[in-house]
């Protein structure tokens, strides 16, 4: 006779139907996730659109392509073949972003062994809650969405910064706009994913060897605390709408205090 | 004192010969471009930020060497390198009254190479004053470097 090898997911993680509930599709804006992928966009977005690198070359002002360091081969030949002059030669200036490590935070540390740590959140504004004066005459409590988030981990994550520029003079002008920035939000504000960016160190290599170019670059590193959060931890939704107060009406009559209790 | 050998005459056949084959025979060609150090204004870095100036380029013979191109991969991806010799007869240097100086930029096979070093030693006979060419060693340069060619956006 023959057996069906159900795998052990499938036995500890029935369906449960009673939890397969309709939302609308607009209840959930961001499912609350702070990924790495998130953490360098947020780099990379601030780079490209707020700093928007430029420098002065020949007298003209030409943008700093801003890229990703150890791209793939194909695209680094290919997508960006316009870095490169018909022989393959990079073309200066350019910056390139790292990431180069991460280490978490010691003094925002929660507690792992307790089993879902999470916060609760509120949202101010429900769609449930339209104003009118049966409303107010009958004295109905407004109705509260609330959300339990699961806790981030704190990290300490740094960037290396590499501009790269034929001369100092530009490398110059490229440092000091990263100098200017630091100390600021990072990313895009439109959404929640705007961490805290600080510059670490500032370094400067210039060398000249006999058979090859000279070579002019600032290395700037970068610190910012990052609340890291996956997309499903536990293989669940970070964020669940739990538990919304019922909107109901709440009356007291006055009643005195009862004779045998007085 | 005149030798024995390698007399007047002697050279004047070398050169001769030399040049028949350099521009008849072998016939490469690459363009020198040499800064124009009275033009190009340097910052306190002694850097041409603000643009190099060239004198016009001139096209002259030469024998050329070049080695394989190399690639070197790192966070900024593939990055070229090429190492050429260019070796130039003198008399052909001197009828056109151009001395390439360690700096200068040759045009050769569609690329840019920057002189890095110059070796005049060929002495006929090891007699210094019959000096027979110049050998121009010149690395692979950055096409962003040169300011030769408009820059795109």
């Amino acid at each position: 006779m023959a057996h069906r090898n159900i795998p052990d997911i499938e036995k500890i993680d029935p369906v449960n139907r009673a939890k397969e509930i309709q939302r609308s599709t607009d209840e959930f804006i961001d499912d609350g996730s702070f990924t790495l992928l998130n953490l360098d966009q947020s780099i990379l977005w601030t780079i490209r659109n707020k700093i928007q690198p430029q420098v002065i070359d020949n007298g003209q002002k030409i943008a700093v392509p801003v890229l990703w360091g150890t791209a793939e081969r194909w695209k680094s030949v290919k997508t960006d073949g316009y870095l490169r002059d018909i022989r393959g030669k990079i073309m200066v200036p350019i910056v390139l972003v790292n990431r180069t490590s991460m280490e978490p935070n010691e003094s925002l540390t929660p507690n792992k062994d307790v089993k879902n740590i999470q916060s609760l959140h509120y949202k101010k504004y429900s769609s449930k809650n339209k104003y009118s004066r049966f409303s107010v005459q009958q004295g109905k409590k407004p109705t509260y969405e609330l959300f339990h988030i699961t806790m981030p981990d704190y990290m300490t994550v740094q960037y290396e910064i590499i501009l790269w520029c034929e001369y100092l003079e530009q490398v110059n002008q490229l440092t000091e706009t990263f100098v200017f920035h630091e100390g600021k939000y990072w990313g895009d504000p439109s959404t929640n994913k705007t961490p805290y960016v600080k510059g670490v160190t500032y370094e400067f290599a210039q060398e000249i060897s006999t058979d090859t170019d000279r070579l002019i670059r600032t290395t700037v590193t970068l610190e910012t605390l990052a609340e890291l959060l996956p997309k499903y931890a536990d293989g669940k939704a970070n964020i669940n709408k739990t538990f919304a107060v019922e909107n109901v009406a709440v009356t007291f009559n006055e009643t005195g205090i009862p004779p045998e209790l007085e | 004192m005149a030798s024995r050998f390698f007399s007047t005459r002697d050279l004047g056949t070398f050169d001769k010969m030399a040049k028949e084959l350099v521009n008849n025979v072998v016939a490469q060609e690459c363009v020198i471009y040499k800064i124009s150090a009275v033009e190009t204004d340097t910052n306190i870095y002694g850097e041409a930020s603000s643009g190099k100036v060239y004198e016009p380029g001139v096209r002259v013979n030469a024998l050329i060497e070049s080695e394989d191109f190399s690639f070197e991969t790192d966070e900024f991806g593939p990055d070229s390198n090429q190492a050429v010799t260019f070796a130039f007869q003198r008399k052909n240097l001197i009828d056109i009254n151009l001395k390439p100086e360690i700096g200068d930029v040759v045009s050769w096979n569609y690329a840019y190479f920057e002189i890095n070093s110059i070796n005049e030693n060929m002495l006929v006979g090891g007699d210094p004053d019959k000096n027979f060419d110049l050998v121009c060693s010149a690395h692979l340069t950055r096409l962003s470097r040169v300011n030769l060619t408009e820059r795109q956006q």
